[in-house]
């Protein structure tokens, strides 16, 4: 038996990832894949942050050969180096959910263009076999607004950052991410929800996670259109509104996870060169969602059907 | 779109100024809220402009220089400030600054509520180091009180009571914080003290009531912290930036056209701009309350 196959019952599945992790990862489903080798490898260890890179920002550093770090004072110290070796240095106890909620945030994001995929801050759903994205930038409702369309009978892909497939021969493709969601009290309020554990432990965010398995869709889907997610100003204001163009591709690119890193992980034309793919392949859209939460209910009933007549060709399902 | 600037590649901005390149330093343009901030900032950005005119809704993007702003927070942190809880973000601010003094051009003029703190776990709110200068508005705690009120839309005697709580804060939490990060305000007074008594950089205090009797004196006297671009201002700048924030033309550009800042709870964001609207405004009782809790500073601004 090799150590692959003995491993098997414990990877876990992150973005169609084998991965292979020592830090607990109770959001992720157990790999059930191939007998490949593991894609990414988390371990435990020490990790020392350098100083007088060329990329520094408050939480993360990235050196010229690529290799980051995402460092939460008192909390956590990554490293991540060629989109496949992590090392958690966690500065708590390893099993709380901040170690593994910023694993999955700015450490995913770093992965991800380590990787040179593309990862768009957003929540994806499925529609008729096909992947909307909503995107956006924190605060703009794409949790919310997902967990409202999963009440209404939809699937989820990805709750918060969604990586994007750009397959030479084929459309563009949604990877799901993992069956979690972090929501807002208000949020789980409006709807009705049951909140899981706090995402951070010391408690002082009122910001849940919610458990998505029951909703999730676990397979890629061709995407048919990634929707810039906005707040309704006024009343009467159209529902949405087609981005064309230069706009559309700008917008897209501002909805890039973890763009301003991009530059240094991945040549610049290359991540253009993604955009015009996905810009060329999809519809894209501004949608404006109610301000009041007390609305949203209402509105996510209503909203696949104007998603389908607006964005799904008939026949042009993905899958059934 | 503004923004690539934001988005620097290694080729060309980097997130680090390369040697010679020095940090920028940035113009705090702080106060209170509702004391007549975004008419200072219109000003500024008609005066940099030779006395154009303005066009309300150059702010309120999302790329908007508001010092709180969760866009900027979350580039230079290159993390989720969603996911921080809010001594993180306090502690991370300085950074964020330095960060950004690193991307956005010399002299840029911040709009800022936070009170001026000088300790935040990492130094300064407002680094020393990337910082220019501060250009600081009061107005008639009264007439904050009631403009305040309508802003938030909230009773007066809340307003009153935010203001003499020393640990307040705005956009604290999640409704108000989508789009900002929680900014404190310390009380009124304890705002404009932390302002005029800092001493970090220099500031200059202007009176809402000063702006509202004579602009132009007004621009004149801030002109010399605007740098190079200040000294390229001509009398016709500051005359045509005086003509051109009006309060009828401000809120006739939003009448027309609505207003991105404001919030959902205010009928309107330029309600009234002028001063003494309290004595209509508040009742005797508020009136006595608010005199005792910022007498000391009210009469040192003039305003008792």
């Amino acid at each position: 038996m090799t150590a692959d196959s003995q491993n098997m019952g414990r990877d876990v599945t992150l973005c169609g990832w084998r991965v292979r992790s020592a830090v607990p990862l109770p959001a992720l489903l157990p790999w059930s894949g191939d007998d490949r080798p593991p894609d990414i490898t988390i371990r435990i260890g020490r990790v020392a942050v350098p100083e007088g890179l060329p990329f520094q920002r408050a939480f993360m550093r990235i050196a010229a050969d690529g290799t980051g770090w995402v460092t939460v004072p008192d909390v956590v110290r990554m490293q991540i180096r060629g989109g496949a070796e992590v090392t958690v240095d966690p500065l708590i106890d390893v099993g709380a959910p901040d170690i593994a909620l910023f694993l999955l945030g700015s450490g995913l994001g770093v992965l991800c263009h380590q990787r040179r995929i593309l990862p768009l801050h957003g929540s994806c759903v499925e529609l008729d076999g096909q992947a909307i994205l909503f995107c956006g930038p924190s605060g703009q409702g794409k949790s919310t607004l997902a967990a409202a369309l999963a009440a209404q009978g939809l699937r989820v892909l990805s709750d918060d950052v969604t990586p994007v497939l750009l397959p030479p021969d084929g459309p563009p493709l949604a990877v799901p991410s993992y069956p979690r969601q972090k929501l807002w009290q208000d949020s789980l309020t409006a709807l009705g929800l049951t909140a899981g554990e706090r995402v951070r432990q010391a408690g002082e965010i009122e910001k849940f996670s919610c458990d998505l398995a029951a909703r999730f869709c676990p397979r890629p889907l061709p995407v048919a259109a990634a929707i810039h997610l906005t707040t309704e100003k006024k009343p009467g204001q159209p529902l949405l509104s087609p981005l064309r163009g230069g706009t559309g591709l700008l917008v897209l690119r501002r909805s890039v996870y973890r763009a301003e890193i991009a530059g240094w992980l991945r040549p610049e034309d290359g991540l253009f060169h993604d955009l015009v793919r996905l810009a060329s392949g999809v519809a894209l859209a501004t949608l404006r969602r109610p301000a009041d939460l007390a609305r949203l209910d209402a509105f996510a009933a209503a909203l696949p059907d104007h998603l389908r007549a607006t964005f799904i060709r008939e026949g042009s399902s993905g899958a059934g | 779109m503004p923004g690539d600037a934001l988005f620097p590649s290694p080729a060309h901005s980097p997130a680090l100024p390369p040697a010679g390149r020095p940090l920028s330093r940035f113009l705090w343009l702080a106060s209170y809220p509702k004391s007549g901030n975004t008419w200072m900032r219109l000003a500024l950005d008609s005066l940099r402009r030779g006395g154009a005119a303005v066009d309300i809704n150059v702010f309120g993007a999302e790329e908007e220089a508001i010092s709180s702003s969760r866009f900027h927070f979350d580039l230079a942190a290159a993390i989720d400030s969603g996911d921080l809880l809010p001594d993180e973000i306090l502690a991370a601010r300085p950074a964020v600054f330095r960060v950004l003094a690193g991307i956005l051009p010399d002299g840029l003029c911040w709009k800022v509520h936070e009170a001026c703190l000088t300790e935040t776990g990492a130094g300064p709110l407002f680094p020393p180091d990337v910082t220019r200068a501060a250009i600081h508005i009061v107005r008639d705690p009264r007439d904050v009180a009631v403009s305040f009120a309508a802003h938030q839309g909230h009773s007066i005697d809340s307003v009153i009571a935010l203001m003499a709580d020393p640990e307040a804060m705005l956009s604290a939490g999640r409704s108000g914080g989508k789009r900002q990060v929680s900014q404190p305000l310390r009380t009124w007074s304890g705002h404009a003290v932390s302002w005029m008594d800092q001493t970090l950089y220099p500031v200059i205090t202007v009176r809402y009531e000063e702006m509202l009797a004579d602009l132009a004196a007004v621009l004149r006297r801030v002109i010399p912290l605007l740098g190079p671009e200040g000294e390229a201002c001509s009398e016709a700048a500051v005359a045509g930036a005086v003509e051109a924030t009006r309060f009828a033309t401000l809120r006739g550009q939003e009448v027309q056209a609505g207003f991105r800042e404001r919030p959902p709870e205010a009928a309107v964001f330029f309600r009234q701009g002028t001063s003494g609207g309290w004595r209509d405004g508040l009742t005797a009782r508020q009136v006595a309350r608010i005199e005792a809790d910022h007498g000391p500073v009210m009469e040192r601004l003039g305003y008792l």
